[in-house]
């Protein structure tokens, strides 16, 4: 369980950065197109820019959902590794009977010796 | 109900630590050979039953068990709750290794008064020996609040309100343990007896 969803934690961050990582491009080229100097074209550049502007506006929106999304998980996440699970409990448990396992043995060693002895 | 490493100022620590020593000091004069099996069940117990959370409302807390320690071990309690309070430090990082001493005081203190407390009021019959068992259980657990609260107050103003509020969410926890000592302590005395006897050899 813990596994798949780390999995899937793994997977969106992956996606996330590989988009990202094309951000740049789509701007560079928008960069390379040579830009209509004429004065009528005005308007109509200033629509496509415009349009452009909501287009990035609603990627950033979806990249911040994504964001907060994969955030709860990451989080989610780490309180379930913080909670202690079986292995502390066995772990805990075993500690507790093999000390005072070792303090009767050391205890009925001693009280055998002197029995000899005596 | 742990407090946290770094919260306390150092002289309280210090003070924690040197009492806990001396608790434990007492503990292990009082010792029986016989008894260690029963010690180390019962702190197993002890260490394990932090798991049992009940959920509260935004918050959840956890059974804490002093009174019952107390009443099954007797003056061997401020031994076997001070190991289990480090086993817990250590594994479910609760609380911390610095503020050890004053947990295992905050536990370790009521559950000796529960342990000469119950020796006192259980008599003989089985609803006397499950009253009592309530009774200590709800008492060592409100003792407990009340030692946390006391050791917060001293770490500064701004833990007026974390006091309080602990104080307040551990008024469920006092009702369960109460059922949950009484529980406890009526099955013992139904199935081994011998057992609600602290000091006492266990067979």
């Amino acid at each position: 369980m813990r596994l798949r969803k780390s999995r899937r934690v793994v997977h969106l961050v992956f996606w996330l950065s590989v988009s990202m990582l094309t951000v740049p491009f789509t701007g560079w080229t928008a960069g390379q197109q040579p830009a209509p100097e004429s004065s009528a074209q005005a308007p109509e550049r200033q629509r496509d820019c415009a349009a452009v502007l909501a287009v990035v506006e609603e990627q950033n929106r979806k990249l911040q959902q994504e964001l907060r999304h994969i955030k709860r998980e990451l989080t989610l996440l780490n309180q379930n590794m913080e909670k202690p699970g079986i292995r502390e409990v066995i772990a805990g448990v075993g500690f507790i009977l093999g000390l005072f396992g070792a303090v009767a043995l050391f205890s009925l060693r001693r009280r055998f010796r002197a029995d000899r002895e005596a | 109900m742990h407090i946290a490493d770094g919260v306390l100022p150092f002289s309280i620590t210090a003070a924690g630590y040197a009492l806990t020593v001396c608790g434990v000091g007492i503990s292990l004069r009082t010792l029986h050979n016989e008894d260690l099996p029963k010690i180390a069940v019962v702190t197993a117990s002890f260490f394990v039953a932090s798991l049992v959370h009940l959920p509260l409302g935004p918050t959840s807390v956890h059974l804490l068990l002093p009174g019952i320690v107390g009443a099954l071990l007797g003056s061997s309690s401020f031994l076997s709750i001070t190991i289990g309070l480090f086993l817990q430090s250590l594994l479910f990082q609760f609380g911390g290794l610095t503020a050890l001493g004053a947990n295992a005081l905050m536990m370790g203190t009521p559950a000796l008064i529960c342990g000469w407390l119950f020796r006192r009021i259980r008599g003989q019959t089985r609803t006397s020996n499950a009253v009592a068992g309530a009774l200590v259980s709800g008492i060592g657990t409100m003792m407990a609040a009340c030692i946390l609260a006391a050791l917060l107050m001293t770490a500064g103003e701004d833990f007026w309100g974390v006091a309080r509020v602990a104080m307040i969410a551990h008024i469920p926890v006092i009702v369960v343990e109460a059922l949950v000592g009484a529980g406890i302590v009526s099955f013992l005395y139904q199935v081994k007896p011998e057992l609600l006897i602290p000091g006492a050899a266990s067979g």
